[in-house]
């Protein structure tokens, strides 16, 4: 395949899951603009590692490593600017609505309020377990046993329920 | 706010998102990603130039050793400068076997590169803190980096005055380095004054490195 049609790939690739990559961005930055380079930071380490893909792994796991591992370490790096992101002007994924808070609706809110209050691993635990996937999938893609993402989801359900208490009272 | 609910306020937002995220398909297509940089591989370089540095000078000071064995003021110092040669060397050589397997495989899974992320991180503050804390130790250096370079006996009477004056400036700097290794220990960490004084020193890095090394060994472990 020729360097065009690689690219062209995988930028169809990055339309056809940019749900995953928005979500796991939103789950890690608050910040819009920390949002966005985030953001940036997944599309180029997805770049990097797109021809060494193999497709032993789905695909949908293949991007979550990156993308949450990316984040993990954006996350926890300090604020400087990173060096490596290519300053653009516009946002690579945009919401239509003029106002992008309006789709953030209180509920949406409450739910990544929640997620932010957990730790690194949690968080991306959370992040894989409302996107739906399965446990075995989960497992795969922290490098943990189903046994255990069961667990953790299970006390993860435990404080949830006790900080809904909480506000409510 | 129960589990269920938080699925599906998710599976709500997903919905959403199908219809109004927008990928700017138009300004990905036009980013060179061929000019890319990897920060990986620009530490591997940096890192492989330092080994190389290194083993230079390992080679230089084991020749030195070779023949001066029998020469006690000559060997013992060089072969204290040669420990420390060695102690960068082989952690040199660990935060190059942990670029390598970072770089070579960043689809692991995620606590499986984290923990070597972190790692690496840990690796890289110590061996800056402990180069930063053979400074006072420098007069040892001396001796057979004067005697390679310039032939010069730093033991003769012509320059024993002088490397008796550093030896006394290295002893004088050797308890406020010590003193301030103690003060890296965690008990003091709550203190206003240390954490202020020590920010700078890479020791809340190689600290908040090593809490979440132990975050993802718990987060491992089967409960």
């Amino acid at each position: 395949m020729n360097a065009r049609a690689n690219q062209d790939l995988f930028v169809d690739i990055i339309r056809l899951n940019k749900k995953l990559i928005f979500k796991v961005c939103n789950g890690y930055c608050k910040n819009a603009e920390d949002r966005k380079d985030l953001m940036q930071e997944i599309i180029i380490a997805l770049w990097q590692s797109f021809g060494k893909y193999n497709d032993h792994y789905k695909l949908s796991t293949w991007m979550y490593r990156i993308a949450l591992n990316t984040s993990i370490s954006h996350y926890r790096k300090d604020r400087r600017r990173n060096e490596n992101t290519v300053p653009f002007n516009f946002d690579l994924m945009e919401l239509e609505d003029e106002n992008q808070e309006t789709i953030l609706d209180e509920r949406i809110k409450q739910l990544y309020d929640f997620i932010n209050s957990l730790k690194e691993m949690n968080r991306a635990l959370m992040i894989l377990y409302l996107d739906n996937n399965s446990y075995k999938d989960i497992a795969d893609i922290l490098g943990i046993t189903e046994t255990n993402v069961a667990t953790k989801i299970s006390r993860i359900k435990i404080q949830l329920k006790e900080d809904f208490e909480k506000i409510k009272n | 706010m129960e589990i269920d609910e938080l699925k599906q306020t998710w599976e709500a937002y997903d919905r959403k998102l199908d219809k109004s995220l927008r990928l700017n398909i138009q300004l990905l297509k036009k980013v060179n990603f061929g000019k890319v940089n990897n920060r990986a591989t620009t530490l591997l370089i940096y890192k492989i130039l330092e080994l190389f540095i290194l083993f230079g000078f390992f080679n230089i000071l084991l020749s030195f050793i070779v023949e001066n064995l029998i020469v006690v003021h000559l060997l013992i110092p060089a072969i204290i400068t040669i420990s420390f040669i060695i102690i960068g060397l082989v952690s040199d050589i660990r935060q190059v076997i942990l670029i390598i397997q970072i770089r070579t495989n960043n689809t692991a899974p995620v606590t499986s590169l984290q923990k070597k992320l972190g790692k690496l991180k840990l690796l890289i503050v110590n061996y800056v803190k402990y180069s930063l804390l053979s400074i006072p130790l420098y007069p040892i250096l001396l001796i057979p980096g004067a005697k390679i370079i310039w032939d010069m006996d730093m033991w003769s009477p012509n320059h024993r005055a002088y490397l008796m004056a550093n030896i006394v400036v290295g002893l004088i700097l050797m308890p406020v380095f010590l003193w301030l290794y103690a003060q890296l220990g965690k008990n003091n960490l709550g203190q206003l004054w240390v954490r202020n004084f020590l920010s700078g020193s890479g020791w809340n890095q190689a600290n908040s490195a090593q809490q979440f090394l132990t975050e993802i060994e718990e987060f491992e472990k089967e409960e």
